[in-house]
């Protein structure tokens, strides 16, 4: 009687145990490996784009400014001033304990943006503190510091000051002229106002004056002209620090 | 001997059938192998990707303590959420937390939580802490 020999069965099941393994390898392994893959490429890529987010967050520079439009007005005005390359949102402002929230204040770079807190009524013998948010989630407190609204119901007027940020890209020492009133005015720095910038950054001063007024700024580094121009101080309705940015 | 040469004989009633049963064997245990892999790779493939979301989800939480006041002989805290991710938050003052139960918050946006009264002059270290195990602290000095 033939007979089949036994190693052509073990053939058989070879082939379909290959073929099994090659489709367990197809329809689970694979699909697998590539949802693990996609799951990684998702969780890298969302990494990524909130560390771009993080960066944008240290990135913001802003200045924020608030005064009365009046010595006696009841409500302030808030201007965010954006030196930064990044598109500002102001999403809150607080005034003491009393927040506010907003949905259009959006300060563009290099610009400002001005608005009145309206909404807000200061009380006689009362301190604001003021501070901002920003939809990246920074705080920033008011640069023009904290207001004082007096028992007579008048702004008190603060510290008037010129703040100098200074980024030229020669490091040393930066001679600094302010004259009150004009470029014919009097001279405030007597003695000389000097202000030393490292190699590392820019550099930041101020200068006080004595009150809101317009004064003339010169500034330069070993007699080379480096900024000159008229600074206005008009407070209130504006802020009682105005910047130079040389 | 006989009948053990007579069994030898017999052995394979055909070839073909044995052929058969090997390969219905195969196939069923191949099946049953196949359909648990690929199950226990759809629950694994799963597992992963959803531990992968709710890992993305915890990196993606962003918020800070905005403010802290005293208000009426109490602390309140407030939070803003400014991530792309809704949370869940509790407020811990003094290893006493606030409130007992998880404040959900949106994206975008701001709640106020109310804790208890302190000492005057105390200083405190405000703990704000999420589900997903994400914190901020600020620091208050009570009035």
């Amino acid at each position: 009687m033939p007979t089949i020999d036994s190693s052509c069965h073990r053939g058989t099941s070879t082939i379909l145990g290959t073929i099994i393994f090659i489709g367990i390898m197809f329809s689970a392994v694979i699909p697998m490996m590539i949802v693990v893959k996609q799951a990684d490429t998702i969780y890298e890529m969302r990494k990524h784009e909130l560390e771009i987010l993080d960066q944008a967050m240290i990135n913001e520079e802003i200045y924020v400014y608030i005064f009365p439009v009046t010595e006696s007005s009841t409500t302030l005005n808030l201007k965010v001033h954006n030196r930064g390359s990044l598109v500002v949102n102001v999403v809150q402002v607080w005034i003491n304990d009393i927040p506010h929230t907003f949905d259009d204040f959006e300060v563009q770079p290099m610009n400002w943006f001005e608005k009145n807190l309206d909404y807000f009524t200061a009380i006689p013998g009362n301190w604001y503190f003021i501070k901002i948010i920003t939809d990246r989630g920074n705080i920033f407190s008011s640069d023009s510091g904290s207001l004082y609204f007096d028992t007579n119901g008048k702004w008190a007027e603060g510290m008037f000051a010129i703040n100098f940020f200074i980024s030229y890209p020669a490091a040393g020492w930066f001679d600094v002229e302010i004259r009150q009133g004009g470029a014919a005015g009097p001279i405030l720095t007597d003695p000389p106002f000097r202000i030393h910038k490292s190699s590392s950054g820019p550099a930041f001063d101020f200068f006080d004056v004595p009150s809101a007024d317009i004064y003339y700024v010169k500034i330069t580094k070993n007699l080379e002209l480096i900024y000159e121009d008229d600074v206005t101080i008009d407070w209130p309705g504006g802020p009682p620090i105005e910047w130079v940015f040389a | 001997m006989k009948k053990r040469e007579r069994l030898k004989e017999r052995r394979a009633i055909s070839p073909v059938i044995s052929a058969l049963i090997l390969s219905a064997v195969v196939l069923t245990i191949g099946g049953v192998v196949w359909a648990f892999s690929q199950g226990a790779m759809i629950i694994s493939a799963e597992d992963y990707s959803e531990s992968m979301i709710e890992m993305t989800d915890t990196i993606s939480e962003r918020f800070i303590i905005e403010h802290a006041a005293y208000i009426e002989s109490n602390l309140k805290v407030w939070i803003y959420n400014y991530g792309t991710v809704d949370i869940d938050l509790k407020v811990e003052v003094k290893s006493i937390t606030y409130p007992t139960e998880w404040k959900p918050i949106a994206r975008g946006g701001f709640e106020e939580i109310d804790t208890t009264s302190f000492t005057a002059g105390e200083e405190l270290v405000i703990r704000a802490y999420t589900k997903r195990g994400n914190n901020a602290y600020y620091r208050f000095i009570v009035p």
